[in-house]
């Protein structure tokens, strides 16, 4: 076809030309470059052209089409290669996998690699790894702690990263890596499991038990909140909930389950808990909650620094000021307690957070020895 | 030239049927825009409109020995983000999200064509020449330019919506592109329109209808 002749709506029109704008076909993606490289002086032409295209199309250009196609591409192979691990788990011997098999065991590795890497590289909420610099490796029979005000990333022995929030701790056993990926955690963290179909990565918590092959997602555990969450991003996770049933549940991404925190003792398995089991019959699963100015997840803001909440009561954010920034906050008046507020800060200082809020619903606050901060109604 | 893309479309879906792996990427590809496009507009979210298409087309792949043979695969495709879109909305328990939600979707569903592409340039000069520009077509030629770009039908479903030959449907929009480009040509490079003008103007379209 004689494109030289082509004015701005006949390129807009042809399918091929679109398809380069776009990039959804390769080959048309390769012959649009060469041409317009011998034809420099229809560059106004086709610039213009490609502009009101993609623009009509609803302003979705070659990048975002190209991330989101890849994303897509990767969990589709993740999708696909669960479908044949399936029998794989049913069928525990496997000591001599055959070849074939070995092979796509090798390849869905690297693809779960890629999907790591490229998950780095596109969403915000990884960043907080590479940020870390002094990267703890944790090592067998050892526990991580983060006191209040700090947080901590981590590297298990496994390779699987973690993002320890204010005030939590993490334990890990001396059988890790063997059979299971065992470990308990009290407070919050931030998972990116590496994915090993042999050895199931588990998570102790008091209220829940987090099974999971290879995914990201968040805990949070903090004896001293009512509800204990996990937080799926990315992958699967199965959450066997700590009651007489033992029943189980599957996460699916973007999705989270809320539970009621049976009590304030750590993840011992203890005999109490049959007398409040019923409590943790009242789970609920919701969808994240994005930002509603910048669509970041406020489940895992905190990986970024930054305090997010979502209608929270004052009483909740105060327990989690008091984590962030190590100190200790009272209320003077119950109805206070009860003020809802939506926020994010990023890396404030705590009369800063204080002064926003009072902005929102005008409340008094005094600061007091000892870091202790003193709200009162006016 | 008027290629029926619906072909590609139905042998797309007939290899899933079949288990082809890469059909499944090839259906992606195919109804991106138009899936995107339908997603956004509909709840303002563009992540979860993304994240719903990757849900409703594993389903696919899960059941391809029990999928029916169709012959629109992008209104079925249609019909299920929608479903999944309202699921994903209702599971939502966030109050504010859920207003924000449906506040968003009032406005965006509401505001025209026209003035939906125009909002989402990010190019400066390229969207006050647009508003121009858009401005000067008349009704049917904007509403062809929808179904064709950002509903991203073919000349088939296009004729049969508007109740007009396909010759006719290519026509109406060739003239409607050839039209967009002399008024763009004549216009001088710069700031045509002053930035309050421009503020009015965006105003102006967000007041309820």
């Amino acid at each position: 076809m004689n494109y030289t002749t082509f004015e701005a709506e006949d390129f807009i029109l042809d399918e091929s030309f679109q398809n380069y704008c776009l990039g959804t076909q390769e080959e048309d993606v390769i012959f649009w470059e060469e041409w317009i490289k011998k034809n420099q002086h229809k560059s106004v032409t086709v610039n213009q052209a490609k502009d009101l295209y993609l623009s009509f199309i609803g302003s979705h250009t070659g990048e975002t089409f190209a991330a989101d196609r890849k994303a897509f591409q990767l969990i589709a192979e993740e999708h696909f290669s669960n479908e044949t691990a399936e029998p794989l788990t049913s069928q525990p011997d496997f000591r001599k996998p055959p070849a074939a098999r070995k092979m796509w065991l090798y390849a869905t590795t690297v693809a779960a690699t890629i999907a790591g890497i490229l998950f780095l590289a596109t969403r915000k909420y990884e960043v907080p790894f590479e940020n870390h610099k002094q990267e703890a490796q944790l090592k067998y029979n050892s526990t991580e702690v983060s006191k209040a005000g700090e947080r901590k990333s981590i590297q298990l022995p496994d390779g699987s990263k973690v993002m320890l929030n204010a005030g939590s701790t993490i334990h890990i056993a001396g059988d890790f890596n063997t059979a299971s990926r065992e470990l308990t955690l009290v407070g919050e963290a931030f998972f990116d499991v590496v994915r090993d179909t042999g050895r199931p990565f588990i998570i102790h918590t008091s209220t829940m038990d987090i099974k999971v092959l290879g995914t990201v997602f968040n805990v949070r555990a903090y004896p001293g909140d009512k509800t204990s969450e996990t937080s799926l991003l990315k992958g699967s996770v199965e959450v066997t909930v700590r009651n007489k049933e033992k029943k189980k549940i599957y996460l699916h991404p973007n999705e989270k389950i809320i539970l009621p925190n049976i009590s304030d003792v750590p993840p011992v398995k203890n005999s109490k808990v049959t007398d409040k089991a019923t409590a943790t019959e009242n789970f609920k699963i919701t969808g994240l909650t994005y930002n509603t100015t910048d669509s970041t997840l406020t489940e895992v803001s905190w990986t970024e620094n930054r305090l997010a909440f979502n209608d929270n009561s004052f009483e909740t954010i105060a327990a989690e000021l008091e984590r962030w920034y190590n100190i200790t906050i009272s209320f003077t008046d119950e109805k206070v307690k009860e003020y809802r507020f939506t926020a994010t800060f990023n890396q404030k200082n705590i009369e800063q957070v204080l002064q926003a809020l009072q902005l929102s619903r005008y409340f008094k606050y005094t600061i007091a020895e000892n870091n202790n901060i003193i709200i009162s109604k006016n | 030239m008027l290629m029926p893309a619906k072909t590609s479309h139905i042998q797309s879906w007939i290899q899933l049927q079949k288990g082809n792996k890469q059909a499944l990427l090839e259906i992606y590809t195919q109804h991106y825009i138009g899936l995107m496009n339908y997603g956004i507009k509909l709840t303002g979210r563009r992540d979860m409109t993304r994240d719903c298409i990757t849900q409703i087309l594993l389903r696919l792949w899960d059941n391809r020995s029990k999928l029916p043979c169709i012959e629109n695969v992008r209104s079925y495709l249609l019909t299920s983000l929608r479903r999944e879109l309202i699921a994903e909305i209702k599971m939502e328990g966030n109050r504010s999200l859920k207003n924000r939600l449906f506040g968003e979707s009032i406005q965006t569903t509401e505001a025209p064509y026209e003035e939906y592409i125009v909002q989402l340039q990010h190019n400066r000069e390229l969207k006050e020449k647009l508003m121009n520009a858009i401005g000067q077509l008349t009704q049917r030629e904007k509403e062809l330019l929808k179904l064709k770009f950002f509903e991203d039908l073919d000349y088939d479903e296009i004729a049969a919506k508007c109740n007009i030959t396909k010759r006719t449907a290519y026509n109406i929009i060739h003239q409607a592109l050839k039209s967009l480009r002399l008024i763009l040509v004549s216009t001088p490079p710069g700031n045509l329109i002053p930035d309050y003008a421009l503020l009015g103007y965006l105003f102006f379209f967000f007041l309820p209808q």
